[in-house]
């Protein structure tokens, strides 16, 4: 039914043509534009922000020389937070998939670790911003 | 001008319908929605002309957003200012590009500027923040898809349509 009139041309459904080179331009400008975003150049961090279900558990400098282990609580255990020469990431941390240790270590503007198990956020900023308190949709 | 009025508010009811069911649906990720409503938009645009279809895009927010009780609220503004973008935008790919870009086409661009100015809005309303630039990707590649989507729901109600307002 799909492409019962035109067996052979991919480009139409319903008998419409359904895609032009046109679109296709739209389309990759779309991709590149996003892809651009993505690899955004973005300033390093100063200040590691941690939250636990929403609240502030800790506020930690990036920057500090010494090795920093922090243990944190979450919803389903500890997890182990590590700050060293200007980076942070999880060492060890009690959920399943361990997708929180797989993120890697991040040092940018704006990056974030999330430990969706156990509603934990690590976040980098450069400076104290304002934060709203809620947003209703 | 009767066969307008009727046709109007009955797209208008549509639109209204699918806006009202995007918002109460619970999101996998705030913000994100298919834009089943820019359906009805482009349908409007092809058949009445821009003006009807400002006239449709308005009457669908404020009423839809009277119905889901989010009028005046950042939602609400968001959705204004990403509709009309996007209405524009639309307009003018099938005015000036009319055998170069299909509907496809229209709806991709129609649903990644409504991401970009929502998006660009509520930045500068409540978030403020570097955030905004680390989703805005993510808006874009899932704009490519559900635009595509809408846009072949668009050529495919336009045909059907077509077929059953000639019986009449």
């Amino acid at each position: 039914m799909f492409f019962s009139e035109h067996k052979n041309d991919m480009s139409r459904a319903f008998g419409n043509k359904i895609l032009y080179a046109g679109d296709l331009i739209i389309i990759l400008l779309i991709l590149v534009a996003g892809l651009l975003f993505l690899y955004y150049p973005r300033q390093n961090g100063s200040i590691v922000t941690i939250k636990v279900n929403g609240e502030i558990k800790g506020v930690y400098n990036l920057n500090n020389q010494n090795e920093q282990t922090i243990t944190i609580a979450g919803k389903k255990g500890p997890l182990k937070i590590k700050i060293e020469k200007g980076r942070v990431w999880v060492s060890e941390s009690s959920c399943h998939n361990k997708l929180c240790i797989k993120m890697g270590k991040i040092h940018k503007n704006g990056e974030m670790i999330v430990c969706v198990p156990n509603r934990v956020i690590i976040s980098v900023k450069n400076k104290e911003e304002k934060e709203v308190d809620a947003i209703t949709m | 001008m009767n066969k307008k009025i009727t046709e109007l508010s009955l797209l208008t009811a549509v639109g209204i319908i699918f806006f009202t069911v995007e918002t109460v649906l619970p999101n996998p990720v705030p913000f994100f929605r298919l834009g089943l409503a820019n359906i009805v938009t482009i349908i409007v645009i092809k058949r009445w002309g821009v003006m009807n279809a400002v006239l449709v895009l308005f009457l669908r927010i404020i009423l839809g957003s009277l119905v889901t009780g989010k009028i005046f609220t950042p939602l609400f503004i968001m959705s204004v200012a990403g509709g009309s973008a996007s209405l524009v935008i639309m307009f003018l790919l099938i005015k000036y590009f009319p055998e170069k870009v299909s509907l496809v086409g229209v709806s991709v661009a129609g649903a990644s500027v409504h991401n970009i100015v929502q998006l660009y809005i509520a930045n500068c309303l409540f978030i403020k923040s570097v955030y905004i630039i680390s989703i805005l990707p993510v808006f874009l590649f899932t704009s490519v898809f559900s635009g595509a989507l809408v846009g072949i729901l668009t050529i495919y109600s336009l045909r059907i349509i077509g077929q059953k307002i000639k019986k009449y």
